[in-house]
């Protein structure tokens, strides 16, 4: 017998409040009579001067003390150890790709075996768990990962186990597990079983039983994959893109043969557009540099089939730079003093457009441009008075602004008139301040430029395209679209969002694989996690405006040769400690009946009374 | 009085004792001398006498006048000395039942030409049984308090669920009466109480209470102890030769043939 909450008994002290009730309050049916002296010989006796009523000793008494006794024992968590062997189980599960390594069961002809992976036969070892653990048994489920989560409970009932892993499918990249058994380890009690499940040997505290349930298996996989968005130019030759792509093999054999195949488009249409057999050495990094026309279609690679398959497939889809308008209302002699044509030329996916249309940096005077835009950086030549000096050095610059990444000024002669100038100095030269950036709440930064175009050589020297080349680059970045397709399990899926739809909280979800949408994180520059390979779709509003193909490439999860089987106990005896946390239930149950059968006869009787029977 | 009870009296009248009464003028023969035709006595002619009265054949045997005397015609006095505590209206059957009581036999000396008078026990007069309140506090004394009148009939109308020997009492009221009638009126419910369990009983006029634990065997005792207080009621009333009846309350036609008429209180009109 214990009592698991022992100062519940303190509510003993309800057994002498329910006697002084009856002692000082006992309210009997009261009755009249004319003749009372004729009773009077039978009068219960009463005590002279008193001004209490006698405690009678009633059915109704003895049930509110036999309640009150039962409700002090119910918080007192009495239990005398009836037939109560519940457990709580907590699971951790490891969530890494190579859970989904298939393996033939052994048996039956070679064709026909049936593969199963390692997530099914954790399924199956949790069936075994459920079907074993005593009714009425409790599970916390739990996820291992960069971020460890909870996918069951803490303490749902075990039967729910089932059907919570049906839908798992693991597909992380490398992790620490120590963070999730952590987490574990914290929702124990004392008593708990603890158990995680995994496919190779790892250190895991002393408490958890460790179930292993992979196989060692050779394997080949895509270790990287790139789609070169940069123009591949060619005399004579139409555009093309780069491929390259990085294959491996983990295997005890000496080598082992695969095929890459390439097909273009996307489901029933996919045209094959390369094929090659490989010969793959273990441990050995293979690469491919390949060229194809340019397309907009997306390309998709796929070895043989073999224990993982998650590392054979990699859909690379079509880059889409975004370029940079560029546009300046100076006159023609300053620009092309400035060889802005030449630049626009050079520099990758920039395009010289007229002032008059819409453009990202705008290259201009001081007055008032009606073309500028809200996301338009605007660089401002300010006009040079009768004062100006002819800067040659040293000048200061502000080299952590990324603007200045690269310059270094050396032989410029700059030329610049005198005054204040707005913003955030970038360049100096003694006092004056030759070049500034000017940050403008809800709309793009404005630079002032304190030069005198005409006799600088700035534009003659390197600085000047690296500058321009900085601006751009910055600006693109700023640019509404994503930022990267191609991107690897566990990598930011970004995408920023242009001004207008910030301005009108546009509803921006991702809508994965699993096509479950999450809310994007982030007020301009939306982020998600990208956690399963596969196509990812962002949509605004119900509209489709980007899509990403997110691969699985992780040499340590393609390696399945560390695969193994056991099952470890827990060290130290875990688990069988008494399970003080969960006994009592069945006694609080039978207390509780009991007292609701108190309170059910205790209004029988009172009510017999009030009826005068 | 309701008309049931009304209806009820017609078919009884009050049986009046068979000795001499007083009274006024009436029709019942008294026990003096007077004008009705029933002879009562002789005695010597005194001058101014009745001629009509001399007995002339006693004269003829004897040479001696002798003048008849006869009975005089009374119409008794009947006091009805009614108990008008709470007790007597603790039920609202016993309530009815005593006014039809009281009614009656108002109406019943009315008929003998008698009159009716009626006096509340440790009270004085009342006229109307029909509004009396019955309110009367409890007294050390119950006799009236008015002057009751000699050689009267007199009728007590209580349940003498009071403490003590009423045998004092009893006499006390038998005092100076031609006759004591003393109706002893309880309900169904004084004479077999129903078991209640435990309670705490409160006397309906002196609200002393006690608890009790009424089941069987309690009202088996009171019932015990009720029978020897009727009894000393009784053995009171016939120790002062009156009459003794107890009536149960209940309708008027029920009270006058099983309880009054059973006594001998009553016979048919």
């Amino acid at each position: 017998m214990e009592f698991t909450t022992p100062l519940g008994l303190l509510a003993l002290l309800s057994l002498p409040v329910v006697l002084a009730l009856h002692f000082f309050r006992r309210k009997l049916r009261e009755q009249r009579v004319s003749g009372l002296f004729l009773f009077q010989k039978d009068a219960l006796p009463a005590d002279a001067g008193r001004q209490r009523s006698r405690l009678l000793q009633t059915p109704s008494l003895y049930l509110e003390l036999l309640a009150a006794l039962l409700v002090s024992l119910w918080l007192s968590g009495f239990s005398v150890g009836l037939s109560d062997h519940r457990t709580h189980v907590i699971v951790v599960l490891d969530d890494s790709a190579s859970m989904q390594a298939t393996a033939a069961v052994a048996g039956g002809e070679q064709a026909t075996r049936k593969r199963v992976s390692g997530a099914d036969l954790v399924r199956q070892r949790l069936a075994d768990l459920v079907a074993q653990a005593p009714s009425g048994s409790r599970c916390t489920l739990m996820l291992s990962g960069r971020r460890a989560r909870v996918l069951l409970g803490p303490r749902a009932p075990i039967h729910l186990l089932a059907d919570t892993v049906r839908g798992w499918r693991p597909g992380s990249p490398e992790h620490d597990f120590l963070p999730a058994l952590e987490l574990g380890l914290e929702v124990a009690a004392p008593g708990d079983d603890l158990v995680f499940l995994t496919d190779h040997a790892v250190d895991t505290p002393t408490r958890y039983r460790c179930i292993a349930v992979g196989q060692s298996l050779p394997n080949c996989g895509i270790v990287a994959a790139n789609r070169n968005l940069a123009e591949a130019k060619g005399a004579g030759q139409d555009d093309r893109e780069k491929l390259e792509v990085v294959l491996s093999a983990w295997t005890d054999e000496p080598a082992v043969t695969t095929r890459l195949t390439i097909r273009l488009g996307t489901g029933s249409r996919q045209t094959q557009i390369f094929q090659r057999d490989l010969e793959l050495r273990h441990g050995e990094l293979v690469p491919l540099a390949l060229s194809f026309p340019k397309t907009s279609q997306p390309w998709n690679l796929s070895l043989v089939a073999d224990a993982l398959a998650v590392d054979n497939v990699v859909r690379l889809l079509p880059g889409r730079p975004k370029q940079v308008l560029l546009a300046t209302d100076l006159d023609q002699r300053l620009v092309a003093r400035m060889g802005l044509a030449r630049l626009a030329r050079v520099l990758p996916h920039v395009a010289l457009v007229p002032a008059a249309s819409g453009c990202d940096i705008l290259i201009s005077g001081v007055a008032a441009v009606a073309s500028e835009g809200q996301d338009t950086v605007r660089v401002i030549v300010r006009p040079v008075g009768d004062e100006r000096d002819d800067w040659i050095g040293p000048f200061l610059m502000e080299r952590r602004h990324p603007l200045m990444s690269g310059l270094s000024l050396d032989g410029v002669v700059f030329s610049a008139g005198r005054g204040a100038m707005p913003g955030l100095p970038l360049i100096l030269a003694g006092e004056q301040v030759l070049l500034t950036e000017e940050q403008r709440a809800d709309a793009a930064p404005r630079l002032h430029l304190n030069l005198d175009a005409g006799r600088t050589n700035l534009f003659d020297t390197p600085d000047w395209p690296i500058l321009v080349s900085n601006l751009v680059e910055r600006v693109r970045k700023t640019l509404p679209g994503p930022r990267q397709v191609n991107l690897r399990v566990g990598d930011e899926i970004l995408y920023r969002l242009p001004r207008t739809a910030m301005a009108q909280s546009a509803d921006v979800h991702l809508l994965g694989p699993d096509a479950v949408a999450r809310i994007g994180h982030g007020r301009s520059l939306l982020s998600w996690e990208a956690r399963e390979p596969g196509e990812h779709r962002v949509l605004s509003d119900g509209k489709l405006i980007a899509t990403y193909s997110v691969q699985f490439v992780d040499a340590h999860e393609s390696d399945l040769r560390r695969c193994a089987s056991f099952d470890r106990a827990p060290q130290g005896g875990g688990g069988e400690v008494a399970r003080a946390s969960t006994s009592g239930y069945l006694e609080a149950r039978v207390l509780a009946l009991l007292l609701l059968l108190c309170m059910v006869l205790n209004w029988i009787v009172l009510g017999r009374r009030g009826r005068g029977r | 009085m309701r008309a049931e009870c009304s209806e009820a009296q017609a078919a009884w009248r009050l049986v009046l004792p068979s000795g001499p009464l007083r009274g006024r003028q009436g029709e019942r023969l008294g026990a003096s001398t007077g004008v009705s035709l029933e002879f009562m006595d002789y005695r010597d002619y005194l001058p101014g006498d009745d001629l009509r009265h001399v007995d002339w054949r006693s004269y003829a045997r004897t040479d001696q006048l002798k003048v008849r005397l006869f009975r005089e015609e009374v119409a008794p006095t009947l006091e009805i000395l009614a108990d008008l505590s709470p007790s007597m209206v603790l039920q609202p059957g016993k309530a009815q039942a005593i006014r039809d009581l009281l009614g009656a036999l108002a109406e019943w000396s009315r008929r003998a030409a008698g009159h009716p008078r009626f006096y509340a026990l440790g009270g004085i007069r009342f006229d109307d049984a029909d509004t009396v309140v019955f309110d009367q506090a409890p007294a050390d004394d119950l006799f009236p308090r008015a002057r009751l009148r000699p050689r009267s009939l007199r009728v007590v109308v209580s349940d003498f669920l009071f403490p003590g020997d009423p045998a004092p009492f009893l006499r006390r009221l038998a005092h100076g009466a031609s006759h004591l009638y003393v109706l002893q009126i309880l309900h169904a419910e004084e004479l077999t109480p129903a078991p209640a369990g435990l309670v705490t009983l409160r006397d309906c006029e002196s609200f002393e209470q006690i608890e009790i634990q009424l089941g069987e065997a309690a009202v088996r005792s009171y019932q015990q102890r009720l029978a020897r207080l009727r009894g000393a009621v009784e053995n009171g009333t016939r120790s002062v030769g009156g009459s003794y009846c107890m009536v149960h309350a209940a309708a008027p036609r029920v009270m006058f043939r099983s309880d009054l008429m059973a006594q001998g209180i009553v016979e048919p009109a």
